[in-house]
C-alpha cells in the first residue's frame, strides 16, 4: 500500500524572505552588527536580576522557612 | 575590560562558537545572562545539599505491606500520637496509611525540632502532605517512606493524602499538632509523653 505524503512546499513570498534572512546573517561579521540600544540591554539585565531575586525570595523566604527537609 | 583577562577570553571563545551558529547578538546576550542565572542557582543548591544537608528524601527500604499491621515497628500497638526519641535527639513518628485514613489519627510534635516521619502503606499508593510545610511524600506499598523535617511554627496542621487512592480519598486526612517548646515541656511534665 502506498502512502502519498503531502509535500511541504514553501510559499513563494516566505521562501524569498527566508533567503534574505539567511543571507543577512551569513554576511554579518562581528564588526558589522550594530550594538543593541542601551535601553534594551538595561531591560535584559533588569529582567535577569528580577528573575534571580524572585527565585531567591521563593527559596530563602518561603521554602526554607517552612522547615528543612532531608 | 582587559582583552587578555580570562573573562574576555572565555567570552570571545564562547562568542566565536556562538557566532558559528549564527545567533543574533541580542539572543547571545540573553544566553549569557540565562546561563549565569542558572549557574548561580545551581551553586546555591549545591551548597545547601553538601553543607546543610538540604536534599530531597531518598530513603529506600522495603516492607511487607500485607502483614505490617500484625507485628514489627508498624504494629497497631506501636502507633502512638507522641513520637519516640532517637539517640541523636530526633523525634520519630510512625504512620500507617490505609484506605481511608492515617493511623494514628492525631500526632503531637514540638516546633523547631527534627521530626522523622516513617510511613508505610497498608494497601495502595498514598501520599502524605502537610500544607504550609515541606513535609510531602508518596507512600508506596512495599516500601517505607522516611522524611526528616522541622516545623518552625506551632499550630494545627492537617495531614492530607495527595495521591488518589480510591473513592474515599478526599476524606483521607488526620491532624498534626505542633506545640511550642514551652507547651511541649509542660506536656512532658504532666506525664503525657511516653
Amino acid at each position: 500500500m502506498r502512502f502519498n505524503f503531502p509535500k511541504l512546499r514553501l510559499m513563494p513570498h516566505n521562501k524569498h524572505f527566508l533567503e534574505r534572512v539567511a543571507m543577512s546573517i551569513e554576511n554579518q561579521s562581528p564588526e558589522d552588527h550594530e550594538p543593541a540600544p542601551v535601553g534594551t540591554m538595561v531591560l535584559l539585565v533588569l529582567t535577569a536580576l528580577g528573575m534571580t531575586v524572585a527565585w531567591a525570595f521563593l527559596y530563602f523566604g518561603i521554602f526554607l522557612p517552612r522547615g528543612t527537609v532531608s | 575590560m582587559n582583552p587578555n583577562s580570562w573573562i574576555s577570553k572565555t567570552r570571545s571563545k564562547l562568542g566565536l562558537f556562538l557566532q558559528d551558529m549564527q545567533i543574533e547578538h541580542l539572543e547571545k546576550n540573553w544566553l549569557y545572562l540565562a546561563t549565569a542565572m542558572i549557574g548561580f542557582m545551581v551553586v546555591i543548591l549545591f551548597i545547601g545539599a553538601v553543607f546543610l544537608h538540604l536534599n530531597p528524601p531518598s530513603h529506600w527500604e522495603t516492607i511487607d505491606s500485607a502483614s505490617l499491621h500484625l507485628g514489627g515497628e508498624f504494629a497497631e500497638d506501636k502507633l502512638r500520637a507522641q513520637p519516640s526519641e532517637l539517640p541523636d535527639g530526633t523525634l520519630q513518628v510512625k504512620l500507617v496509611a490505609a484506605r481511608y485514613g492515617f493511623f494514628p489519627r492525631e500526632i503531637v510534635v514540638p516546633a523547631d525540632k527534627k521530626i522523622q516521619f516513617r510511613m508505610a502503606s497498608l494497601d495502595v499508593l498514598h501520599g502524605a502532605h502537610i500544607p504550609m510545610t515541606n513535609m510531602s511524600t508518596m507512600i508506596v506499598p512495599g516500601h517505607i517512606s522516611e522524611v526528616t523535617t522541622v516545623f518552625p511554627k506551632p499550630g494545627e496542621y492537617p495531614l492530607l493524602c495527595n495521591e488518589y487512592c480510591g473513592m474515599g480519598h478526599d476524606h483521607m486526612w488526620s491532624k498534626v499538632t505542633v506545640l511550642s517548646q514551652n507547651d511541649w515541656d509542660a506536656r512532658k511534665t504532666e506525664g503525657k509523653q511516653p
